[in-house]
């Protein structure tokens, strides 16, 4: 079976890993957009909203938690994974209960990151469907079919 | 869906039509599922906060605070909850608009029982889900913690009783060098007054300050052997499982592998466990830093008997390339003490093995055959002379 190409947003300060996750990622047949802040992410997600969101804990300004609930309050649907360092493991328990799907330690292991990649966007995909039914039951209401 | 025995489905019902809300509440409640009950949206919140619920039902058109804006705020409160939207029959779009929000679903009303109570099991079956995954992630989180604070004891065990050893071998030459200077001061010609006066205090202030230091190396082995050892029982596959995970960047860092062979567990030992996984990191990370990308990497052959337990460390295949002084940062298989040729790991490793009782032995020829064993006594306290 085709696996469809997720998109992707990163958001990470750290421009080296995020270049090279983003090639790793591209060459297994994702697309993926670079934000370097909190701030960019956000503007990122409002332009357009991603499948996945990666999305690192530890930055400067506003950091990940921060992020991830700003993001969550404008896009309930977003599905978001935190990628946290050892010292930080609290935070991505913080983030777990803010709403994220799950969390990974950096560096991470790819075979993981493109497990839960999958799992996280099947479970956005879930909501979307319902979302199209929704539509499609309205519809059906007001053309007087039902 | 099956439940477990005893397993209810937590259900708040938020409508502000009383008349509605009350017998939906009962026929719920008839279909086994613990229903609460809430006539607006602060309501509502203020039951999720003292009890919290699987699934929200939640009425989309109520006067003050409506339907979406409290949709969004349970959301943001309890990430965990489901909500499931009640729409009127001309309102569908708040439906969706509510499922864009992140609802589970919507029905219209009137509505169909079955169809709410099918909407109620499959919205718990997603938040079960989500939570179990959250739990797990949480699991991993601690353990993740705990290998984490296990990994910086143990380096900072190492730092400390390294350091320690390290500042011997300068303490010992300005020592020397003081001792020299008073020979010479002695020795000569007499010297001016001031200038003897001034030598005399320099070189007491020199042997103070070596005393100093001295003490402080003491103190600092003294932590990194932690002289309350903590000696108790406990799984020796257990501390090699954690070796290899410790190591394992390293081995990585240097296209090595790292793994251990023991019989079937558990292996229960007495002794300090943390010292113990220290010593076999240290010792580990210095073998794998010398291999340096030759074939291979190191097995940790464990066997025991009733009275005592042996790691050894050996190359995992033959063929080994010659160790390379300049290369590796830390030597060598030698268990002389710091400063006369030394492995400083390695004489480190038997200072502590011997202090909890067990030895350790090396062997560095033939090429490709070094080996690093340590024995421990399985189960007798630890003892100032080593075992056998």
């Amino acid at each position: 079976m085709t696996k469809l190409p997720i998109d992707i947003l990163m958001i990470d300060d750290e421009k080296d890993f995020v270049e090279m996750l983003s090639i790793r990622l591209e060459d297994a047949g994702h697309r993926v957009r670079a934000a370097y802040s909190g701030e960019e992410g956000l503007r990122a997600v409002e332009e357009s909203e991603p499948d996945v969101i990666i999305l690192d804990i530890k930055m400067p300004g506003l950091d990940g938690i921060q992020t991830l609930k700003r993001i969550k309050s404008k896009r309930a649907l977003a599905e978001i994974l935190l990628l946290t360092g050892h010292g930080a493991v609290d935070s991505a328990v913080e983030g777990l209960k803010a709403g994220a799907f799950d969390y990974l330690l950096k560096p991470a292991d790819f075979a993981e990151l493109l497990e839960k990649l999958e799992a996280a966007r099947k479970r956005k995909s879930e909501q979307e469907t319902r979302i199209r039914q929704a539509e499609a039951r309205g519809l059906m209401r007001r053309t007087g079919d039902i | 869906m099956d439940l477990a025995a005893g397993e209810k489905i937590r259900v708040l019902l938020v409508d502000d039509e009383a008349d509605f809300r009350g017998p939906l509440a009962k026929r719920l409640a008839r279909r086994d599922f613990c229903v609460g009950q809430a006539g607006d949206g602060s309501t509502a919140l203020a039951a999720l906060e003292a009890a919290p619920a699987d699934v929200v039902v939640l009425d989309v058109r109520m006067p003050g605070w409506d339907g979406l804006a409290v949709l969004c705020e349970i959301k943001a409160r309890h990430p965990d909850a489901e909500v499931i939207l009640l729409t009127g029959h001309v309102s569908a779009r708040e439906g969706v608009a509510g499922i864009s929000a992140g609802a589970f679903d919507y029905l219209t009303k009137p509505v169909n029982l079955d169809h709410l109570t099918g909407k109620i099991r499959l919205a718990y079956e997603k938040a079960k889900q989500a939570k179990e995954r959250t739990r797990e992630a949480e699991l991993r989180a601690e353990k993740d913690q705990q290998a984490f604070t296990k990994e910086k004891l143990t380096e900072l065990g190492a730092l400390a009783q390294g350091a320690a050893l390290e500042m011997t071998e300068p303490l010992v030459r300005i020592s020397q060098a003081a001792a020299l200077l008073k020979g010479c001061l002695n020795e000569r010609e007499p010297l001016p007054y001031h200038l003897r006066a001034n030598m005399e205090d320099a070189l007491r202030r020199i042997e103070d300050a070596v005393l100093m230091a001295r003490g402080v190396a003491s103190r600092l082995l003294a932590f990194s052997r932690g002289d309350d050892s903590l000696i108790k029982e406990f799984d020796l596959l257990e501390v090699m499982r954690d070796v290899v995970e410790l190591t394992r960047k390293t081995a990585s860092k240097n296209q090595a592998s790292v793994s251990f062979v023991a019989p079937p567990g558990p292996l229960f030992l007495k002794s300090d466990p943390y010292k113990l996984r220290q010593v076999l990191k240290s010792l580990v990370q210095a073998r794998l830093t010398s291999l340096n990308g030759s074939e291979g990497g190191l097995k940790l052959l464990v066997e025991a008997d009733p009275r005592r337990a042996t790691i050894k460390i050996k190359n995992q295949e033959t063929g080994e390339k010659r160790l390379n002084r300049d290369d590796a940062p830390e030597p060598r298989l030698n268990l002389k003490p710091s400063g006369r040729g030394t492995g400083l790991s390695l004489f480190a490793a038997k200072v502590v093995i011997e202090k909890l009782g067990g030895r350790v032995e090396a062997e560095a020829a033939p090429p490709g055959e070094a080996w690093v064993k340590i024995t421990l006594p399985r189960f007798a306290a630890a003892r100032t002379e080593p075992e056998g």
